[in-house]
Order: C-alpha cells, then structure tokens, then sequence
C-alpha cells in the first residue's frame, strides 16, 4: 500500500504565544515546535496500516527549514521517507494555497491512501484536508476517531452531535484523523539513527508548478485581552451578597 | 526541549553543548557520526517518556507501593510502572551506550547520564528496574563467556529480562568479605549456590519475565575475605538451549523491606538454594568475583549520584512553580503598609535565598554528573596513553564525590523544597515530602558515603602514587582560573584560587599523619574532606560556566540595570537563562562555597574527642 501523511509543524501547546508589535505575526524565536497532534494520530494510523498491510509511508510536510524536524520525527516513528515543501514564498500559505502544495507533491506520488489531522492547533482551521481531497478529486473522511480496512475500500467512525456515522468509501481516500484515533507511538533511538539516513525530498514552489497566491490574507495577529481584575463582593450578610451577586451578572455582564 | 516539573532542559544543553562542548567527541571514530541533532532527539525523546510515563506513575510508587505474595514468593509492582517500562525499553534507552555489535547505539556516556536524569527525576524507583538491564548486561558483556552471552544478553537487549546485583547479606554489609553465600562445583561446569542475599534493589518484580542476578559467593575450599570470592549469574527461569524460558531455578524472593522511601522498588530478601538446586554460572574466572563486581559498584556509584541529582532537580522546580503562584504577605519593604497587595512568596528575600541555594547546587551537580560523562567517553575512546591516565585519573578522584556529595546534598535540597512549600510541603498531598524520603537512602547504598570519604581520602588521594588523581585535578582547575581571567570578577576567582592552597595544606597535613601512623585522626576527617571537596568542586564548575555564562549575558543584557534590566530578562528567555545561571554561579562561589573554610579549619584542627570517646561517654542512652 502507498500510504501518505501530511504533517504540519506548529507551535508547542505548552508554548507562550506572544503576537509580534506590528501585529503581522507571532514571535517565532523562543517557540518550541512540534508535530501538530492530530498530525500524530494520522502518522501512527499510517504506520499502523504499514504494519498490518505492507507498503510504505511517505510524510509530506509544508513549512519553512525548520519544518524538516517533524518530518525527521515522524520517520523516527518508523515512516519510510519524506517531501518538503519549502520555499519563502510559502510562508503565508493559507490553507488552499496549503492543500494546493500538498495535492500538487501528491499527484506525483502513488497514493491509496492519505492521512491528514482533522486541524491545525495553530490557526485552527481544518480545511487543508477537505481541500487537498477536493484538489485531487478523491472522497474524503473527516474527523475520524476508528478506521476499518478491507481491499479497496474503507469503513470509518466519525462522532457527530449525539450520535456516530458510520462511513464508507472506496480507495483512494483522504482521512482526518481525530482524538482517539489511537495513542501514537514513541520514536525510538534506532528510529532516530535510521531516521538521519532516509530520503527527503525538498521542493520548492516552482517545481511544484502552484499559484503561491493566497486566497485569504490574515490582516492582523490580535492577543486576547488581558484577564480584567476579579471584583469581591464585601458584606456579612449572605444573602445580600447573593442579591449583589445577581445584579451585577444581569446588569455588568449581562448575562441572566 | 520544553517547560517541564523534572528538569530544566535548557540547563542540560547548556552544560552538554556549551560547557562541555560534545561535539568535540567527533573527533573520535565511534561519535564520528552523530551530530547535535541526533543528540537533541534523544534528550527530547527522554524528557517526553519520562514527563508523561515515569512521571505520571511517581505517586503510585509511594502510595500504592508494591505487593508481596507471601506463598508465591513474587511481587507485584503499580499497574502504571508497566507501561512506562515499556515505554522506555521499546525506545531502546537502555542499551544507549552499549556498542553497536551488542545490539546497541553506541551514543555517549554523556547522552546517557543526562537522560537519566530526566527518568529517574520522573520516577526513580522505576528507573532503577529500567537501569538494573543495563547494569547487569554490560557485566555480562564485559565478563562473560561467548556461551553466557549467547544465554542471557538477547533478552536483556530488547528488555524482556530485568537485572540485580547482589552483594549484601545479614552478616555482611560494609564488610562484604564477610558473607556466606557458598558455591559448589557441579561435574557439567556449573555451580550449586546457597545462601541469603537482603537488600537487593529489584530484586523481585512483575515487569519482567526472567531475572538476572549476579551474586557474589565463595566456592567451596577458596580463601576468606575478599580474595576467594567468585561471581556467577543465577536467573530467577533457567534458561533452554533455544533462549526460551526453561523451569524455575531454586531461588526464591522470601521477603521486601517496607521503607521510608523508594517505596516502589523491591528492596528483596533472596533465598538461593532453599532445596539444594540453584544452578548458578560462574562469571569470568573463579575468585575475580570482587574485581568483576568492580565494575557494577561503580556504575551503581555512580548511577546513585544521578538518582540523587534528578531527585533534587524535581524538588527543586516544584518548589520554584509553587514559590510564584503562592500568594502569602506583602514585601518585606512593605511590612508596615496594611493595604500592601500581598506578593508571591518568590518575591520574599529569604524564599529566594532558599531557590537559589537549590539552583546552584543541582546545576553544580548536574556540571559534575555530565564532566565524569564526559570524561568516561574519552576514556572508552582515546588511544592516546597520556589522555588516557589524565582522564582516569578524573573519574577516580571524582567517583566518591559524585556519589557522597551528591547525595549528601541531595537530602538538603528535597529538604529545602518542603521548607518553601512550608506546612504543605510536610502533607503527603504535596510532592515534595515524597522525594526528600526518596532521597535519604542515597547516602546509604552502594557503599555509604563513609566508605566513599575513605576510597576518596585514602585511595584516590593519599595512597595514589605520587598523587597523581590529586595533581590531575589540580591541573583541570588551574586551567579553569586562567581562563576565568578577565572575564571573570576576581571576586569569584580568588576564593577557588584560594580554596585549593587551603587543600594543598590539608593534604599535605594528611600525608604526615599518615607517615606517622597517626590512623585515627586521619580516617576521622575522611568524611569532613569529602564534604569539603564537594563544594570546591562544585565552586569550580561554576567558575568555569561563568566563563561562558557572562559573555552570553552581556551579549543580551549589555548594562541595562532596573525596570530596563527586568524588561529584556521577562522578554527573553535567553537573557533570563543566562541572567540567571551567572547569578546562581555568583551565589554558590560566594554564598555557599565559603563554608568551605570553616570545613578546612575544622579538619586542620585535629580535634580528637572522637577519639578519645568511648562508648560509655554516650551516658543516658539504654545499653541495649
């Protein structure tokens, strides 16, 4: 089996995020970057069907050079080799301009199958995979907690309000992979040294022949405001607190 | 690398990359191909098993502890050490350092220790059953013959086989020539053993299929003492030519001890030889037991400082987490201002004191763990013979210090960390009692740190010809003030540069009464120079960091003093690392190394009321 994950970099979730003065973007330098997580749940589902099927896997990631330390991860974990799309050019890329990157390698790949995190934790916005699937004309599965292979097709869960659907489709496919798909494994030391000596590839925008001409421009990086200080309610008589209390959540905050 | 409750990684690096400059070791063949990124890997690989694995189950260890089952003989660990021992011997950490033709990765001694750190500062009863593989392999690769490998090491390797090591018995403890344990030849070449082990570290254990255990005996007919004891491997399953597991072996977990701490380990009565049939192999020669167990001893030594700093490195930054979200008082400045908004206890001066006290030190003994690392690489690399006696020379002279200086340490830092949680600190739903209880046995095992003052005293110093481990570290720290030399305030110079004429003297003192026969008053200050030496030894890495340390923080924090000063430090994490590594350097050379005086006074006095007392003098104690 030709088995793909895409894989983005993104800032650690412990990370102390703090917007840049001209509000254009984050501060980079002091960020911890990890493999986003659901990007994990994908490579670990990849690896699993590797395991169970034969066949290969192929991380593709799109980001700048530092990118090249979660795609080393993910072939720690055990992939087999690596694209990365890396080109200044890119460095806006908006979740088409995304997707459309990742399709264009993709095309040149065999692939049956191909797995993607439901989102990134970063900007959150869950379209690459919907949008890489769309690009490549193929059916797609999203936010999938537990996945069922037979030859050609695949049977996947994905939890809705209340309830759980229950899909089908044949391969090839694009899967996101959400919580609970399973526990990713650890990289292991013999899977970091192998790791040194698999193939990536390194491409940039040209060779890919894409429009790096994003279709949403993000106009500014606002920091949430500050946590506005807390108010006591004084007073001995419980009752009247309460009654303060009250008051202030309908008329201050508006909220009863 | 990222913001964790067990060790500061930053810090790592800075010692591995900076100080020490790892790359360095390309320069030998068997490094040749790692760079800092394969480093990095490793160490964060370490950090993320022991933050989610080892540390997560650090509680169960203490609280639900282990379970003995008195008819079966067998122990049952916390549900949650499983999963992390898997954890940790599916990444492979326990053959780290074993060469690649054992099945190995061959990565440096360095690498090693500083993962360690992470893991046993998680959870250090754990660690141990996960190190006791490693321990007793490499005796086994060291020592055994093609056969007893082919037996034993496959297992080991891919961590399905735990490991022990067992030395002490009833009647001998400190005095290990003293036990009891007998061997009997057997016609096919292999030994019968019988005898009782107590003590033994992982003794017994539910993780493991099979146990390992070196045990140290005395083959029937051989000398007393130490000379004519032998060592032979004796596993818990015998094992079939296939490398299956064949029938139990006749030996037995016939109790564990109930601790103060390291709750979670098994520290294991082991019966051999109940029913007269415990087969037990002969490791190396017969009576080279005590050099071949050499070797274990002193990677325990060793192993035992690290458990002792990644102890103090948890403690430690527990106690800075709660120290800032603590709210408790105004400023001192603001005593006398009732309406004051009350502050963060990390704002009060003596919480800081007590912060920084603990910062130096397990810096200190992070620099001194990683320096014998470092030095233990060159020694298993280098071809060249004056390398090679220099280097040597190092690791013996700073074996004990790693061992009882750490650990002695290590007992004040926990310490320190239940005083800045104040009562909480003392309340079992608080951490940090849990590792002052875990830490107390390191001065204890592996050689007390009585017997580590002596090897240090007589040993490594005294009875070395010529002094060479002594003059060999004198040369490293000699090299240390040059360098320090305008860059560094002479303020902190001189009191090294001081410290060692004041060692001189000690020694040379030492050297007399040892040339007189005056035994008692020498073996009397064993401990007081080794707990001197600690903190000059320590005083020195620190000088040396600060050679690197105040360019770095000049470089971010230029003279920017007050409000401009506090402003790079909270942007910048950098500046604040350097900021405050050059400050906790500053404080140790001139806060807590200077004791180091009075120690040297206290020695150069010769009080002899020990010697003269006796045990009667100890009045209003019962006599039994």
């Amino acid at each position: 089996m030709n088995i793909i994950a895409c894989v983005k970099q993104v800032p650690d979730t412990e990370a102390q995020i703090k917007v840049k003065a001209d509000g254009s973007g984050i501060e980079e330098g002091q960020i911890k970057w990890i493999m986003n997580p659901y990007d994990e749940y994908g490579v670990e589902e990849a690896l699993r069907l590797k395991e169970k099927n034969g066949g290969d896997v192929t991380i593709v990631s799109l980001g700048p050079a530092r990118a090249m330390e979660t795609i080393r991860t993910a072939l720690a974990m055990g992939a087999d080799k690596g694209v990365h799309v890396c080109d200044p050019a890119l460095d806006n890329a908006d979740a088409y301009v995304t997707a459309a990157a990742l399709a264009a390698v993709i095309k040149g790949l065999p692939h049956d199958i191909i797995f993607c995190g439901q989102r990134a934790v970063d900007d959150d916005s869950g379209q690459v995979g919907p949008i890489l699937a769309e690009l490549l004309g193929i059916p797609q599965l999203t936010i999938v907690t537990k996945t069922e292979y037979a030859a050609n097709t695949i049977k996947a869960i994905r939890p809705i309000e209340g309830a759980q659907l229950l899909i089908e489709t044949s391969l090839p496919c694009v899967v996101t992979a959400q919580k609970g798909l399973n526990e990713p494994r650890y990289a292991s030391l013999p899977g970091i040294m192998k790791a040194k000596k698999k193939p990536v590839d390194v491409k940039n925008a040209a060779a890919l022949g894409i429009d790096t001409q994003a279709k949403a421009k993000v106009a500014k990086f606002i920091p949430p405001p500050a946590r506005a200080a807390g108010k006591i309610i004084c007073g001995d008589d419980p009752a009247q607190k309460a009654t303060e209390v009250a008051r202030l959540l309908r008329e201050e905050a508006k909220v009863i | 690398m990222s913001l964790n409750q067990l060790v500061d990684s930053r810090d790592v690096r800075f010692v591995v990359f900076e100080m020490l400059d790892i790359d360095k070791l390309k320069r030998f063949e068997r490094f040749a191909e790692f760079d800092r990124s394969m480093y990095e890997d490793t160490l964060n690989l370490a950090e993320k098993i022991a933050v989610n694995q080892f540390y997560t189950s650090n509680a169960d260890g203490d609280k639900i502890g282990l379970k003995f089952n008195t008819a079966t003989g067998e122990v049952t660990v916390p549900d949650s050490f499983h999963k992390a021992f898997q954890a940790f011997t599916e990444a492979g950490f326990h053959n780290l350092m074993f060469p690649p033709d054992e099945g190995g990765m061959g990565l440096p001694v360095t690498i090693s220790f500083a993962s360690e750190e992470y893991f046993n500062a998680g959870n250090t009863a754990l660690s141990m059953y996960c190190s006791s593989i490693t321990g007793t392999a490499h005796l086994i690769i060291n020592n055994g013959s093609a056969a007893l490998k082919k037996m034993f090491l496959p297992k080991m390797i891919a961590g399905e086989w735990g490991g022990t090591m067992c030395l002490t018995e009833p009647g001998a403890g400190t005095d290990v020539g003293a036990l009891k344990t007998k061997a009997m030849r057997q016609s096919d070449g292999t030994y019968l053993i019988s005898g009782q082990k107590i003590f033994i570290s992982n003794g017994e254990q539910d993780i493991t299929e099979n146990i390992i255990h070196p045990v140290l005996a005395r083959i029937e007919g051989d000398p007393a003492g130490t000379k004519g004891i032998s060592i032979f491997i004796v596993p818990k399953y015998l094992v079939n030519e296939d490398g299956s597991l064949g029938k139990r072996n006749d030996m037995i977990c016939s109790g564990i001890e109930h601790k103060m701490g390291l709750k979670g380990n098994a520290t294991s009565t082991l019966n051999f030889g109940d029913n007269g049939k415990c087969v037990g192999y002969l490791l190396g020669k017969e009576c080279q037991g005590m050099k071949i167990m050499f070797q274990l001893m002193n990677e325990a030594r060793i192993y035992t400082g690290i458990q002792a700093q990644s102890v103090s490195s948890a403690a430690y930054l527990h106690a800075v987490t709660y120290a800032r979200n603590r709210i408790q008082g105004a400023h001192i400045t603001q005593m006398l201002n009732d309406s004051a908004p009350k502050v963060a206890i990390i704002e009060h001066p003596d919480v800081k004191r007590m912060l920084l006290y603990m910062k130096s030190t397990v810096e200190g003994m992070r620099m001194l763990t990683l320096y014998l690392a470092y030095n233990q690489d060159i020694m298993l690399s280098s071809a060249d013979a004056e390398e090679l006696k220099e280097t040597k020379a190092v690791i013996e002279i700073l074996t004990p210090i790693v061992k009882a200086g750490i650990s002695d340490a290590a007992w004040l830092v926990t310490a320190e960390a239940i005083q800045v949680y104040g009562g909480y600190g003392y309340c079992q739903e608080y951490p940090v009692e849990q590792y002052a209880r875990d830490s107390k046995v390191f001065s204890i095992y592996e050689g007390t740190n009585a017997i580590q003052s002596l090897d240090l005293q007589m040993r490594k110093i005294l009875m070395d010809p010529n002094h060479y481990n002594y003059s060999i570290l004198k040369k490293r720290i000699a090299e240390t003030l040059k360098a320090a030399k305008g860059i560094v305030d002479d303020k902190y110079i001189t009191p090294v540069d001081r410290g060692m004429a004041k060692l001189d003297e000690v020694i040379n003192m030492m050297s007399s009464q040892m040339q007189e026969g005056k035994f008692m008053a020498l073996v009397l200050n064993a401990t007081p120079l080794q707990q001197a030496m600690f903190p000059l030894v320590l005083a020195w890495l620190h000088l040396w960091s600060l050679t690197i340390t105040i360019p770095k923080m000049k470089a971010f924090l230029g003279d920017a003093k007050g409000e401009a000063r506090q402003k790079l430090v909270s942007e910048n994490n950098e500046a604040a690392y350097y900021g405050g590594r050059v400050l906790s350097s500053q404080f140790f050379i001139g806060s807590e190394y200077p004791k180091y005086f009075g120690k040297m006074e206290c020695i150069m006095g010769n009080e002899g009321a020990a010697i003269k007392a006796v045990s009667d003098n100890f009045t209003g104690a019962l006599k039994e």
